[in-house]
């Protein structure tokens, strides 16, 4: 090649490789986003109670469906089920009302099961808090779309626990104010699993018992119907509480109870979360990503109306504002339900985890009564949950 | 005249087999809530339900101004026979339907405000009790409202939704003209016309709906078996102090309907029965709340409920 052509065979070269570079970038952008358009889904939202002077759920969804239905073009199958039905659906995969759901509200005691789609295309995971992202996130994957925490404490009168909530748990006093006069619901799903179902502590036959003996030591006999006990003014604590109960007990007539972790036996006292939220189901790319974009709204929904109603944290960080102007708590309180959030490790139970943790708390319910009144020895319950956990 | 007598006959013949026809199928209601048996002047006297009735009419013709009871006493039994001479029936002092029937005379059902036929709709009717109105409702509007009578304070009218579930014809007796059965679980109740028409505005039956005669005729015409009825008003003293399972019927099951519904459930039709329904409706209430488990309604689900210790 003569000294003549190589300034223009160098420009050629240069052209070249900037058109190529080009063209890879251009490869990889993201593909255009698949159309959901003409899309017909059914979706299974769960009844939330009615509380007086709150809004209403059931209508919110209703409202956010239609403007969705309107704004993509497609068309949503709207039910409202109870929780039963969603659990035995996502248990068995069957149903009994026709078609089968493409999203599906969790419920308030997640499990996961192998349906549940990858909504990690769709979801931004990042949207989330921490907490909330993690307990649906599986080998790096966000199988569920979190709506709010939904925790569990200790209802105390407010007048027996003054100050604020960080100091009120340093000093563990309030153990001292509510020993012997807390009702516990032994039958509740929640009361195991509360304290239990941390990792320090671990579900062992051990630790089991050793937490039933804690409990017999400081809060005394088994009581039925705490609620009952609590409105005659039997017991001034409650242990364990929801959002729902909490809501329903402080707007019952001069009642004013406030809200605290609960008390393990080794010093620790902390809220347990779960997180409900929206799962997507379903085998077309298209229904799935029109379950997805309509499970983000109905989540962010949920996750408002738990904020104004219940005083839940949302999982939704864009939310976080509603959290610190509705929710009800004081700064200490709504401080100390976020920083244990950020502790906080745990993720939705596998069925069978799940089923093994059923298993313990009802042979502990049915052998729980004889163990408090000394009918059943120690080593007894040991041995059964030994058996349940073997058998596993 | 004579050509005529067969046909008379075979008319009395028609209408002696149509009551008989109409009294063959008669629900339960009819045979043990009111009674057509004629009172009797005996001595020691009687006591019914229906004297009181009897008494207040009396009462309000003039005739009588002892004690308003349900004994049938020397003082009514006289009231009685000086009622039927003006009348010109027998002086007995036995209160027979035609001694009824004539104690009603001039009793004036209250003028009609809706005289046209109701539009064509789905049919729902509501009983309030506080205020003695049964209101018949076309697609969830009001369209006509009618005075009745309801249960005494000792025998209530049976709060909640029920559904007619038979309807007939009777001769003018205690029942009226009319009647139409209802679905409650735990006794015969319906709604019917009556032989006492100035009860009509008070609490005297033994827990049906009373109509006149005029309106439970326009009634039963408007109404068809499966007609949603739904009644409201007092409640009997409710027991609140055992665990309710699937299985329990009574009115303490139709306020537990009422109040899973208040509080966002849906349990369906409020009809006092605790079937599959609502034992779903009470599992989930006592999941949710993390009150314990199962569909068995506890002291606690009381509590939530509100209606522990209130009723």
């Amino acid at each position: 090649m003569s000294g003549k052509y190589r300034p223009c065979a160098v420009l050629l070269l240069i052209c070249l490789f900037a058109f190529s570079i080009a063209g890879c970038v251009r490869g990889e952008e993201e593909p255009a986003p698949l159309s959901i358009e003409g899309q017909k889904i059914v979706v299974w939202d769960a009844v939330e109670p009615t509380f007086p002077d709150a809004p209403s759920y059931q209508a919110s969804v209703a409202a956010i469906v239609e403007r969705f239905e309107k704004e993509h073009e497609v068309d949503i199958d709207l039910r409202f089920m109870t929780r039963q039905e969603i659990d035995q659906y996502l248990e068995e995969g069957k149903t009994q009302s026709g078609e089968a759901p493409s999203l599906v509200h969790s419920t308030e005691w997640p499990v996961f099961h192998d349906a549940y789609r990858d909504v990690t295309q769709d979801v931004d995971p990042s949207a989330f808090i921490d907490a909330a992202s993690h307990y649906w996130t599986r080998d790096g994957k966000l199988y569920g779309i979190p709506a709010y925490i939904h925790w569990f404490g200790t209802a105390v009168e407010a007048s027996t626990v003054a100050g604020d909530l960080s100091e009120v748990l340093a000093e563990g006093a309030w153990l001292d104010v509510i020993a012997g006069k807390t009702g516990y619901w032994y039958d509740s799903q929640a009361f195991l699993r509360c304290v239990l179902d941390w990792p320090e502590n671990g579900w062992t036959p051990e630790s089991i018992v050793s937490y039933l003996k804690w409990v017999k030591e400081h809060y005394g006999s088994p009581v039925e119907d705490p609620l009952a006990l609590w409105q005659d003014s039997v017991v001034q604590a409650l242990s364990p509480v929801n959002p729902f109960l909490l809501r329903w007990i402080n707007t019952s007539e001069g009642a004013k109870m406030r809200l605290l972790p609960t008390a393990g036996p080794n010093g620790s006292s902390r809220f347990y979360y779960t997180v409900p939220g929206y799962i997507v189901l379903g085998d077309s790319p298209a229904e799935r990503r029109c379950a997805a974009l309509l499970g983000q709204l109905l989540a962010q929904n949920l996750g408002r109306w738990a904020v104004r109603v219940l005083g839940c944290v949302p999982a939704n960080v864009e939310d976080m504002s509603f959290y610190h102007l509705e929710c009800g708590w004081s700064y200490s309180d709504r401080m100390t339900l976020l920083e244990q959030l950020e502790s906080y490790s745990l993720t939705v139970p596998t069925q069978r985890e799940s089923q093994v943790r059923f298993k313990i708390s009802q042979t502990c319910q049915d052998s729980l009564k004889g163990f408090f009144n000394g009918d059943i020895p120690e080593q007894e319950l040991i041995d059964k949950i030994q058996g349940i956990l073997s058998g596993e | 005249m004579r050509g005529k007598r067969p046909l008379l006959l075979i008319l009395a013949l028609v209408l002696a087999l149509g009551c008989a026809a109409a009294s063959a199928k008669r629900p339960a209601f009819l045979e043990t809530h009111e009674t057509d048996e004629p009172l009797m002047p005996e001595d020691p006297p009687v006591t019914r339900p229906d004297v009181l009735e009897l008494k207040i009419r009396l009462s309000e013709l003039g005739l009588y101004d002892g004690p308003l009871d349900e004994v049938y006493d020397k003082r009514a039994q006289e009231a009685v026979k000086e009622f039927q001479k003006g009348f010109w029936l027998e002086p007995t002092g036995v209160v027979d339907l035609a001694t009824w029937r004539a104690l009603g005379y001039g009793v004036k059902r209250p003028a009609q405000t809706v005289t046209e036929p109701p539009p064509e709709g789905y049919v729902t009717i509501e009983v309030d009790m506080d205020t003695l109105q049964l209101t018949v409702l076309i697609d969830g509007k009001a369209w006509k409202s009618y005075p009745v009578a309801g249960g005494r304070w000792t025998t209530l009218t049976p709060v909640g939704e029920w559904k007619i579930v038979e309807k007939g014809y009777e001769r003018g007796g205690a029942f009226g003209s009319r009647w139409m059965a209802l679905d409650v679980p735990w006794g015969s109740y319906g709604i019917h016309g009556t032989n006492r028409p100035w009860s009509i505005g008070s609490y005297a039956s033994a827990g049906c709906v009373r109509m006149f005669n005029e309106d439970v005729e326009e009634l039963f015409e408007i109404v068809s078996i499966g007609t949603p009825v739904r009644i409201r008003g007092p409640r009997p003293a409710l027991d609140f102090s055992k665990p309710l399972v699937r299985g329990a019927v009574g009115p303490e099951i139709v306020l537990l309907q009422e109040q899973l519904r208040a509080l966002g459930f849906d349990p369906g039709q409020c009809d006092g029965q605790f079937g599959g329904r609502t034992e779903a409706n009470v599992r989930e209430l006592n999941a949710l709340f993390g009150v314990g488990l199962g569909g068995v309604a506890t002291m606690d689900v009381y509590t939530l409920l509100g209606i522990r210790g209130r009723y």
